[in-house]
């Protein structure tokens, strides 16, 4: 049966098995029953047992068989096997041991797990590993140490120990579970919060997806157009600021957008929505200094995210603020010796669908009998497109005649002019796409976009950027070709569902599952999201107006991208290396030390400069430094604060020195100032690189 | 083509947790800024990149009548492009029987034409070998890769490798092979003034950002909390020298930690109050003008990194004028010139006009032939400037195409020149008067041996007496 399948029939964990250590006899103990647990936590079992913070879920088809040896003649330490022959051949050495000399003494069936097929264990399943102190040998008692942690492993091994390799598959712990769901939120969100954590959680990965599918549209607030009057509109930061004073602001900036979208990030419902509307505005790039023109270009954007494809790129394509970044508004025929503009066409093909190379249905480069890339398109077919794109003028100012008037507007769809159209026949891709004469700009347009969509390019290159902005940089062939297949396909004959696309994505093996382990996962979170994940998880408040401007320095000035390439190119690469890593385009030496400088700045400011409220920003309320009171009792206890971000922002995966680095300095700062505590372990784990790379 | 793995390999790290570990001494040290006290053989290459595809046939125009004329019957004043002949700046190459004109806002480029301190290379571009019209319709093979796209363009004037592949760039190539000339020096040979783009990416090297005195250092907090910032910036710097398995991880470790160290150096250099570079940029203020004053700077300060040879990168953005190109190209040429003219005044002061070689490249040049908006399309070959006190100035060097639509240098019917001088023959020049030893040309450009004529002469030898005194021949 499928992965997929196999993780939906498991049984939930019935309890997480809880891992103790002895260090006077250097021994370790695991028990599932809470019970059992809390009498060891108060010295039932003896002195110097404490846990280590290790647990595996309980739950599977096979009982565990628990052993126990003795205190004398030993050992005096316990063992478990899922394995029914290990299990038996240790019973029948029990039936002919003495009990004068050592054995191992059958105690009880135990909690359930899975045996291992083949040293492994399905994906959705946790391999639960063992190591052994080689007792026997070096003459002391037998232990074993039974973990999932590959570190914990690593550590006795280290010691000496012998790793016996996965004995167990567990499902999923409280912890792991957990940790799933802090994932799927910084894939799918615009940052997880304790609040969304437990929501996911309670009603589930799926439901809650199929629940972010369906919730209405958080809208960007209309902005009318106002025309520019000089004698109203002098300048947008003299008191009394009024809409019509305003009007500079409003007409020229796309800053009041971008402030609202980080005003939203934090309260806006529909985080799944505006997430992919995120990461589509930086696929099809338009940018613009203008607000009423952004803010519905932006807003379509969130609007047809959850459509098909193809509705997205038309209802994005004839935005006149699209229109006019591309060249493509009011461009013309070939006359008077000037050609029809190929700005758009070019990009059309080579950024927002096919792409310049032919690529398999996973993404990977077709090649030619030599060995060679085959181009997409030839500079004849982007002329050929640059003919269809022509004849679309400015949607009309309210009262207008119908005309191609010129006059730049932005509200509403571009408006086609058959008699400034190329009427004539077109031909592309060698001939096997034909566009007839005479069909008009509205025909021409339809079937060329649909000539785009229907290439068998689309769908795994868009299937593969939406995942590098997601999940991961370097997906393997085989997760881009599942999720291109469903682009393809969405189970009902529809090509380009991106509701069943998105879904594909985030439930995806390669999302979810153990690939996360490996050296070349994960991506570098970009400055717009570093910013929303820092305001969500911490309930920092803000009017927007500050994080605009840090993400701005930083290379991300939203909605406004320098080219149509994005804030940084779809195609970079680690270091000079050939390994994906877009977001390392905006990360530099510099960048570092920015970021660092910032996260400091922020949670200590005490206003002033860019923290203050702006007279020219609506409802202004500033940055002030955030109070994180939901942490503060928590500073009284190093360790349960650390862990508590630990899980929060890092998933439960701080290292072990990383950790004592930042309860050292946390242990040095007084606990009478708790917020200071805090600050300092927010400081240290948001500005480490195992935080700034999202895996 | 076989992927190229991160090499994140022991030596390089080695290198640059030497350097982290050394920046607590380096910052004890203390600072002497006292001016040209740097090696006697300094020398410094500054690459301005010209991002989009700067619209040459605009920059310069030609200006004897006939060829106006010709100019002028394809960019006619009713397609929004035309530059009126009086507006021209007019500049007469010492080897050409004909006068050429300077766009308008090109005063400074003009100036130092005439002192015979700038170059210019015409119709340079990327080439897979030397190329005709006829050679290019009938065989595909013999074209750059995806020749008018954007990214691709980029990739390959940057890496030198008309596949667009390869994501090492010629910068870091040449900086990779310094050691010799830097001998024993861990600070970064190589700065960009902007983003990571891929002429910085060497196999050995790893670039260094400066964008500004902002981020050159943990700042403290400024809200009297003074006694948790050194906690806190102990903090970030141990945990940065943990180990790591995740490779974005470990790329991300490496470059926070170069900032770290380099910082220590590069701070009281840009923060110098005493620097004579401000001056010159009183009176611009471009994001390419801010760029070079802070090369200038670092050149300024150069003792204090004790390299012979360093490498600068300058990212010029906005040339990809694809509508109501006049006013766009008029912006970008004026804070271009403007830049490099106050850039030069810098070195005249600090006396570094024979040590420092400026040059542009670009992605392409765009279509002679105007398209609608008034505005142009991705082209092909292009001028590329080279400005210095070694440099020949006020001459042309390499083949000017013949200016006709579909003519014999035109790939198609627009107007986009098929390069008479390649990405190489333009580099390998600069990199053998900045130092590179022949034998190591071809690491520096993998397909210089397609080219017969490497060094194209634009630039003059130096000659050093005993005492390390240079002169210019």
């Amino acid at each position: 049966m499928t992965a997929l399948a196999l993780v939906a029939s498991l049984p939930a964990a019935a309890a997480d098995v809880i891992e103790f250590y002895n260090a006077n006899l250097d021994n370790y103990f695991i028990t599932a029953d809470p019970v059992e647990a809390a009498a060891v936590d108060h010295g039932g079992a003896g002195p110097g047992w404490m846990r280590t913070g290790d647990t595996f879920g309980a739950g599977g088809n096979t009982p565990v068989c628990r052993f126990y040896g003795s205190q004398s003649p030993g050992p005096n330490s316990h063992f478990y096997t899922v394995s029914a022959a290990e299990c038996q051949s240790l019973k029948q050495l029990q039936a002919t041991t003495p009990i004068t000399q050592k054995r191992w003494n059958f105690e009880s069936l135990d909690f359930f797990s899975t045996v291992p097929a083949g040293g492994g264990c399905f994906d959705g399943m946790t391999p639960v590993f063992r190591a052994y102190n080689d007792g026997f040998a070096r003459g002391v008692d037998s232990n074993h140490r039974i973990t999932r942690s590959r570190d914990a492993i690593a550590a006795v091994v280290a010691r000496g120990w012998k790793d016996e390799g996965v004995v167990m598959c567990a499902p999923p712990s409280v912890a792991e579970k957990e940790a799933d769901v802090v994932r799927l939120l910084e894939q799918s969100t615009l940052g997880p919060t304790e609040a969304s954590v437990r929501e996911v959680l309670a009603i589930g990965i799926e439901p809650w997806i199929a629940q972010q599918l369906t919730m209405n549209v958080t809208r960007y607030a209309f902005r009318p157009w106002v025309e520019t009057n000089p004698a109203v509109c002098r300048d947008d930061k003299t008191p009394p600021i009024t809409p019509e004073s305003n009007c500079i602001l409003q007409n020229i900036s796309n800053d009041p957008v971008a402030w609202e979208f980080y005003r939203q990030s934090k309260t806006a419902p529909d985080q799944l929505r505006l997430r992919m509307a995120h990461v589509w505005h930086q696929i099809l790039v338009t940018n613009g200094g203008n607000t009423y023109g952004v803010s519905d270009s932006q807003q379509r954007m969130r609007e047809h995210v959850f459509g098909t494809f193809e509705e997205l790129l038309v209802n994005y394509a004839l935005s006149p603020q699209l229109g006019m970044f591309q060249s493509w508004v009011l461009n013309l025929p070939e006359h008077d010796g000037i050609k029809p503009n190929e700005n758009f066409a070019r990009e059309l093909m080579q950024l927002f669908t096919i792409g310049v190379t032919e690529l398999n249905d996973d993404g990977t480069p077709k090649t030619d009998a030599a060995g060679q890339p085959i181009p997409a398109y030839t500079q004849a077919d982007v002329s050929t497109l640059a003919r269809v794109l022509t004849g679309y003028c400015f949607p009309l100012k309210p009262g207008a005649p119908l005309s191609c008037s010129g006059d730049t507007y932005f509200l509403g769809d571009m408006i086609p002019f058959n008699e400034r159209h190329d009427q004539g026949a077109k031909s592309l891709f060698n001939g096997r796409v034909n566009l007839p004469a005479n069909q008009g700009a509205v025909a021409d347009v339809r079937a060329a976009i649909r000539a785009l969509v229907d290439h068998s390019n689309t769908p795994p290159s868009i299937s593969r950027q939406l995942i590098q902005k997601m999940v991961t940089s370097a997906p393997t062939p085989g997760y881009v070709g599942r999720v291109a297949a469903v682009f393809k396909n969405n189970g009902q004959g529809v090509r380009g569902d991106l509701a069943a696309v998105t879904r594909a994505i985030l439930l995806d093996p390669e999302a979810r599952g153990a690939r996360r382990f490996e050296t070349h996962y994960g991506r570098l979170r970009e400055p717009v999201l570093f910013w929303t994940s820092m305001l969500r998880a911490l309930d920092v408040a803000t009017d927007g107006f500050w994080p605009h401007a840090v993400n701005t320095q930083s290379g991300q000035n939203l909605f406004n991208s320098a080219t149509v390439f994005n804030y940084y190119p779809a195609d970079g690469t680690l270091l000079g290396s050939s390994l994906p890593a877009p977001e390392f385009g905006l990360f530099s030496t510099s960048e570092f030390l920015n970021r660092a400088n910032q996260v400091n700045s922020v949670l200590y400011n005490a206003g002033g400069g860019q923290y203050d409220p702006m007279p020219f920003v609506r409802d202004a309320i500033g940055t002030p430094s955030p109070a994180l009171v939901a942490f503060l009792p928590d500073a009284q206890d190093p360790a349960v604060l650390v862990e508590r971000l630990n899980r929060l922002f890092l998933h439960g995966t701080m290292r072990a020195d990383m950790r004592q680095t930042i309860l050292n300095a946390i242990g040095r700062i007084p606990a009478t100032a708790a917020l200071d505590r805090v600050r300092m372990a927010i400081n240290l784990i948001l500005v480490s690189v195992d935080y700034q790379v999202q895996k | 083509m076989q992927p190229r793995e991160l090499e994140l390999t022991s030596r390089r790290r080695r290198m640059l947790l030497k350097a982290f570990a050394a920046s607590g001494l380096l910052a004890a040290v203390e600072r002497n800024l006292a001016l040209g006290q740097s090696a006697p053989d300094y020398k410094a290459l500054v690459a301005i990149y010209l991002r989009g595809g700067n619209d040459g046939e605009n920059t310069l125009v030609r200006y004897d009548n006939a060829g106006y004329q010709n100019y002028a019957s394809v960019r006619t004043p009713a397609s929004g492009l035309n530059i009126a002949q009086g507006q021209l700046l007019p500049i007469q190459p010492a080897s050409l029987a004909t006068p050429f004109g300077f766009h308008p806002a090109c005063g400074a480029l003009q100036s130092l034409f005439q002192q015979k301190r700038l170059a210019v290379v015409a119709n340079v571009g990327m080439l897979v070998q030397p190329s005709t019209r006829t050679g290019l319709t009938t065989q595909s093979g013999l074209r750059p890769a995806n020749l008018f796209s954007h990214s691709d363009q980029q990739l390959a004037m940057q890496s030198a490798d008309y596949t667009g592949y390869n994501r090492v760039g010629w910068g870091g190539r040449l900086a990779d092979k310094l050691d010799g000339l830097n001998a024993g020096q861990l600070f970064p040979p190589l700065i960009t003034t902007t983003g990571q783009d891929t002429f910085v990416n060497g196999r050995t090297t790893i670039p260094m950002n400066v964008n500004g005195p902002g981020n050159l250092a943990i700042d403290n907090s400024g809200q009297g909390r003074f006694q948790f910032d050194a906690l806190r910036e102990a903090g970030l710097k141990e945990i940065l020298a943990q180990g790591l398995d995740n490779t974005y991880d470990l790329a991300a470790q490496l470059l926070s930690q170069q900032g770290f160290s380099a910082a220590s150096v590069l701070l009281p250099i840009m923060n110098n109050a005493a620097s004579i570079v401000p001056q010159f940029f009183a009176s611009v203020n471009s994001q390419t003008a801010n760029s070079l004053r802070s090369v200038a700077m670092m050149l300024e300060g150069r003792s204090q990194t004790q390299l012979k040879r360093q490498i600068f990168f300058v990212n010029d953005p906005g040339y990809d004028t694809h509508d109501s190109q006049l006013g766009f190209h008029q912006d970008r040429l004026a804070s271009l010139s403007q830049g490099i003219g106050a850039f030069q005044a810098a070195l005249a002061a600090l006396d570094l006009e024979d040590r420092v070689t400026t040059f542009t490249f670009s992605d392409f040049g765009r279509t002679f032939k105007p398209a609608a908006g008034a505005g142009t399309d991705h082209g092909w070959g292009n001028y590329g400037f080279v400005v210095g006190g070694a440099v020949k100035g006020g001459d042309f060097y390499g083949t000017l195409p013949t200016q006709a639509l579909g003519g014999p240098d035109d790939i198609g019917d627009d107007g986009r020149w098929i390069p008479t001088t390649s990405l190489e023959q333009f580099g390998a020049t600069l990199a053998r008067w900045f130092g590179i030893a022949e034998s190591d040309l071809p690491y520096v450009f993998p397909n210089i041996a397609a080219f017969s004529n490497t060094n194209l002469g634009f630039m003059r030898s130096m000659r050093e007496d005993a005492f390390g005194r240079s002169a210019v021949i």
